[in-house]
């Protein structure tokens, strides 16, 4: 039978909410988080944020001391640190390629902010529910990553809402706090992003 | 080998050094106005030698027996007050006595270096816990290490989890050698799997030298398991091997296929008037059950909510399940009841994900109740067709018994 996809999906579109949108048109990345949470099969909202492992090119994976998330390659007896993320729907205007997200600690009390007047802006652990910025709705740009899929769709990066052209980035060095950084230097802006069942 | 990294460290200090002080001076109180001074005498607490500000490491390092091991003391952004700018004195204790580590290094096995703590090399006693102290004349902070070192025989068992994605580039990383590299271009690593060096021909496995990664171009399944990187590291006459143990996990690359309805899988669903009428709409959307598939019915290219507002026929909750390790969503389309309006309704089922959809649609075809034509004709027709058959049996074998008659013996 013949059938016309996008009269369906137009059709379809209107019923749906507007991260559920990015679904059916952009559909699911390995690397990106979309996916995973409406991949539950609902069509609410999200009611805890997802957690996600993190890691770099050079497998150093993120763990959290008091107020700094710091790269360090990752033992076996070692302590995982998840993040908590949820997409932020506040920001409207996004491609087929990036996906706008919050991102912070998974207890999901603290999330991750950038930061700077001039110069290099900065990464902080702000005290902010996750879930509060989530149901906002706002831009909220300082708190607003855009997770930007790679070639493969197996890596991706992430870039500053606020800071257009600075990415997450972790040092070649182990035990160095996260940053942002741009690209072409020596920082690593690649990373895997992983849900974790 | 060497996990030095960041750890959790707890500020504990400030509430427990209070009480602990406010105790001390209680009890010096006390002693010194209710007891003979002389007799009975309690020292407060010297605070002088306790730090405002003690954390713990709570990453362990781990290293193999007969290697060389650096801690290094965290920097002190870890602190609760930001000390840049202020000189401290460093010093390492082992946990348990009073004796400052020396900074010479002839003649020791163990010596300090400004942040850093050096095991040239490690033994099995050294496993404990370390404590460097930073102190000006106003304050003082330390921070605990704890370190294990093992037995080469256990080598896997304090290894670094790394992954690779199947199908596409890997990249190990022999990871913590920094404090070991002394020439950024002139080390180089030897590698191996399971004991077994690695030929690095550029085409399973790629190596350059002053780098401390390996790539596979092409991770396959049997790329899993455990790898070790050896370098080796000279100090003055003597050299050393630092080895780190890598297992490696191959993630499943993300199954990129359009979902496919199996059911239903014919264009024909019999159903009786006025009955209720459950008809499932089952897609297969592969072994990655976290792709996201979306599921829905249309009824003559409507949905199903828009076209019966009075919810005679409603769509179901999707269902997700596993069926010999691959998953399934269902959708049920739910008549309660079937009306004569259906039997000229398409219903279409739409499966989609972003690689691509797929559509199904079935017809509700009236099923008799009755007793119809062709319940008669059937058994007839079988009736006919097996009395034949007989007859013709019967026939051929009359005939040919009649050919093979022997004819009469002559005599």
């Amino acid at each position: 039978m013949q059938f016309p996809p996008i009269s369906v999906t137009k059709l379809r579109l209107k019923k749906h909410c507007e991260h559920c949108r990015k679904v059916l048109l952009h559909g699911d990345r390995s690397c990106s988080p979309r996916v995973s949470w409406i991949g539950t099969g609902s069509k609410e909202k999200l009611i805890a944020p997802s957690r996600f492992r993190i890691w770099d090119l050079s497998q150093k994976y993120f763990f959290l001391e008091n107020k700094t998330l710091v790269a360090v390659p990752k033992g076996s007896n070692s302590p995982e640190e998840l993040l908590g993320v949820v997409p932020n729907r506040g920001i409207k205007d996004t491609n087929a390629n990036i996906f706008p997200i919050i991102m912070g600690p998974q207890d999901g009390k603290r999330v991750l902010s950038c930061a700077g007047s001039g110069g290099q802006p900065q990464i902080k652990i702000e005290e902010e529910d996750i879930m509060n910025l989530y149901g906002k709705n706002e831009p909220l740009k300082n708190f607003t990553f855009l997770n930007h899929t790679g070639d493969g769709q197996q890596t991706c990066s992430f870039e500053s809402a606020a800071f257009p052209g600075w990415f997450l980035s972790t040092s070649t060095e182990p035990n160095k706090p996260i940053s942002l950084s741009q690209k072409g230097g020596a920082e690593i802006t690649t990373f895997y992003f992983e849900k974790s069942k | 080998m060497r996990r030095d990294r960041f750890q959790w460290l707890i500020p504990h200090c400030y509430l427990s050094c209070f009480l602990w002080n406010m105790v001390a001076r209680l009890l010096y109180i006390f002693s010194a106005n209710t007891l003979d001074t002389s007799a009975f005498r309690i020292q407060p607490v010297k605070n002088s030698d306790n730090c405002q500000d003690h954390t713990i490491h709570f990453i362990q390092t781990f290293a193999l027996i007969g290697e060389p091991v650096v801690l290094n003391c965290p920097p002190f952004r870890y602190k609760s007050m930001d000390a840049s700018g202020l000189l401290f004195n460093l010093s390492w204790y082992k946990n348990g006595s009073t004796e400052m580590i020396s900074s010479e290094s002839t003649g020791n096995r163990i010596w300090s270096n400004k942040d850093a703590l050096w095991f040239l090399p490690a033994s099995l006693e050294d496993s404990g816990e370390y404590i460097c102290m930073r102190r000006n004349s106003t304050y003082c902070s330390d921070v605990s290490l704890h370190l294990t070192i093992v037995e080469k025989s256990a080598v896997q068992a304090i290894s670094y989890p790394q992954k690779a994605t199947l199908l596409s580039s890997g990249h190990l990383v022999c990871p913590l050698l920094e404090d070991f590299i002394q020439n950024n271009t002139e080390y180089e690593l030897k590698w191996y799997k399971d004991s077994i060096l690695l030929k690095i021909d550029n085409k399973k496995f790629k190596m350059r030298r002053g780098t401390n990664y390996l790539t596979i171009p092409s991770v396959s399944m049997d790329d899993s398991g455990f790898y070790t990187c050896q370098m080796t590291f000279k100090y003055e006459t003597m050299k050393y091997n630092i080895t780190r143990t890598i297992q490696l996990q191959i993630l499943g690359q993300k199954k990129k296929s359009r979902p496919v309805i199996v059911y239903p899988n014919q264009n024909i669903t019999l159903a009786v008037l006025d009955s209720r009428l459950t008809i499932p709409c089952k897609v297969f959307v592969g072994a990655n059950s976290h792709t996201f598939t979306d599921v829905w019915w249309l009824a003559n290219k409507s949905y199903i909510d828009v076209v019966y507002k009075n919810k005679r026929v409603t769509e179901g909750k999707p269902q997700k399940f596993v069926e010999n390790g691959d998953s399934y969503i269902e959708v049920p389309l739910i008549f309660d009841p079937v009306k004569k309006v259906d039997f000229n309704t398409d219903f279409t089922c739409v499966a989609q994900n972003r690689i691509g959809h797929q559509v199904q649609a079935t017809h509700v075809k009236q099923e008799e109740h009755s007793f119809s034509w062709y319940m008669a004709v059937i058994p007839a027709a079988l009736a006919t067709v097996i009395m034949g058959g007989v007859c013709a049996f019967t026939c051929w074998r009359k005939r040919s018994f009649r050919g093979y008659v022997p004819a009469p013996v002559q005599s």
